[in-house]
């Protein structure tokens, strides 16, 4: 596994966290909320191929 | 390679904290362009009452002082009144004129057209009148616009840089 995944994990985790308190200040809570589940699904697409790796290690390894 | 990186990063983040100022523009200038406007009614106020000017005379002396596109917009109101041959044509300059002024919302649009319409229309008293109502409304949308440039200028500029950066992370 890349390393540079993590850190762009990391990265979005904290910018979308930074939007979500700017939108919320801002009195936009459900514009917050949407970020935030952009946000979500912007890092299970990046992880979508690692999971599809680990289902077929799994099965690899153990035969199934 | 990641130099090429860098510049394509740095590029991204500014066009979009641009994109970003842009918008939060837009929402100063439509509170400068409303108060240009009342600036203008008062001082057409003034031609009318006191010089006794016809509309475009009133206009054209008016609009001088102004300094945002108001003051084009109205410059080719004046002259198609001039040169119009009718009330029609004048007032069809009138909605196209004010239609191309960026930054105002509809309702700032419509405002300020029909009070130029119906300027045409009256009498001296009348025009008197209809100035200070269209001053008392443009002195709400005002106090609007000034709300929300306070409330969201801020957070367009923040969302622009917090979106380049984001789209960074994410392809770069």
């Amino acid at each position: 596994m890349n390393i540079d995944l993590l850190f762009k994990i990391a990265g979005i985790g904290i910018l979308v966290a930074v939007l979500n308190q700017v939108l919320a200040k801002a009195g936009r809570e459900d514009q917050a909320m949407m970020t935030t589940l952009t946000g979500l699904i912007i890092v299970l697409m990046l992880v979508i191929n690692e999971i599809s790796n680990l289902f077929e290690t799994v099965r690899t390894v153990f035969k199934l | 390679m990641l130099i090429f990186k860098i510049v394509v990063s740095i590029c991204i983040i500014c066009i979009s904290t641009y994109i970003g100022i842009i918008k939060s523009k837009k929402l100063v200038d439509r509170e400068y362009i409303l108060r240009d406007m009342v600036t203008f009614l008062g001082l057409v106020e003034n031609e009318i009452k006191y010089m006794l000017s016809i509309l475009p005379n009133a206009y054209e002396s008016a609009r001088q002082k102004l300094n945002s596109q108001l003051k084009d917009s109205l410059g080719q109101i004046v002259v198609d009144m001039l040169s119009a041959d009718n009330y029609h044509m004048a007032n069809q300059s009138i909605v196209n004129n004010i239609a191309c002024i960026d930054g105002l919302s509809d309702y700032d649009k419509n405002v300020i057209t029909s009070t130029l319409k119906n300027l045409g229309r009256s009498d001296v008293d009348g025009q008197l009148n209809i100035i200070n109502n269209s001053i008392n409304i443009l002195d709400n949308q005002i106090k609007e616009a000034n709300t929300i440039k306070l409330k969201n200028s801020k957070l367009y500029r923040t969302i622009g840089a917090i979106c380049g950066i984001m789209l960074v992370v994410i392809f770069i």
